[in-house]
């Protein structure tokens, strides 16, 4: 799933969960992005090709994947004491939700390094046009819900 | 008891359905269980149906002989995402132990071992216990 969709669906979900976000948004922002800078070696490799081949399983590192989930959730167990407690869950929460999207929506190597095998779980459009409508109309949604909350705290 | 459980899917009715789908829709349910943990009985009821996913797929797979190792990988992988959500609200213990388990699956992968605790299971008790006595 592309960027925004993963920021507008963490800020919306956390924000039903815990509420509050708003007083979040910088760490939801930061958090939803931060694991996608795993592309950044993919997309200097591939150039401008990179636009039709889109961001597959090998576009990503193991941070992406169960092997960074273990990393991200021990690393914030390790700060939940001595850090702002609600900002762990925040930070978490995104990070841990990110990856959810990423794997029900897409292919991946979940055992990433311990096993190469690509999954898919064919519960989403796998073809490229069908792919991108799906993303366009989610993140679409997503965009108008976002809007609301942000209107309903502001006026 | 991995044969008592297949001895169940092989006489009970169940689905032709992908048990990759099954194990997705665990993840979707852990993400309405935390939704709805204002309202204790639909998070139990929810938290029930995630487990009953989670033991369907591989009935599922077992019974029409698709069993692979991209499900055994898409069981395992959905089941750690399945926890990181469901505990994300109950961190101190519960997400320190996911934290462990996640290292479980990883060596579980790495040397061919099932060796992950049913989490989930436990945490399935506790909540019980909780929004009976009215403490959820």
């Amino acid at each position: 799933m592309n960027t925004a969709f993963h920021f507008l669906f963490n800020y919306i979900f956390l924000n039903a969960l815990f509420g509050g976000a708003w007083q979040y948004l910088p760490v939801i922002l930061v958090f939803s992005v931060i694991i996608d800078f795993d592309h950044l070696p993919y997309i200097i490799k591939t150039g401008r090709s990179v636009v039709k081949k889109r961001f597959g399983a090998a576009s990503r590192t193991r941070l992406h994947e169960i092997y960074g989930l273990a990393i991200f959730s021990l690393v914030s167990c390790a700060l939940y004491f001595f850090a702002d407690a609600r900002l762990v869950a925040f930070a978490m929460g995104c990070l841990a939700l990110h990856l959810c999207v990423d794997f029900l929506t897409g292919k991946s190597i979940p055992f990433r390094p311990y096993s190469t095998k690509e999954v898919f779980l064919g519960v989403s459009p796998s073809g490229y046009r069908n792919k991108m409508l799906f993303e366009l109309t989610a993140t679409a949604i997503l965009g108008v819900l976002f809007w609301l909350q942000i209107a309903s705290l502001v006026l | 008891m991995r044969n008592g459980i297949d001895k169940i899917g092989v006489v009970m009715p169940l689905p032709n359905v992908s048990p990759n789908a099954l194990s997705g829709l665990s993840i979707v349910f852990s993400l309405l269980f935390v939704l709805t943990l204002g309202r204790p009985f639909v998070a139990l009821a929810l938290l029930a149906c995630i487990l009953m996913f989670d033991w369907l797929d591989g009935m599922v797979a077992r019974k029409y002989n698709k069993t692979s190792e991209e499900g055994y990988l898409i069981d395992v992988a959905s089941d750690r995402l399945s926890e990181a959500v469901v505990f994300l609200p109950f961190f101190f213990p519960w997400f320190f132990l996911f934290s462990f388990n996640c290292i479980l699956a990883l060596l579980a992968v790495k040397k061919n071992k099932h060796i992950i605790l049913p989490l989930r299971h436990v945490f399935l008790i506790f909540y019980a216990f909780l929004a009976l006595t009215g403490q959820a």
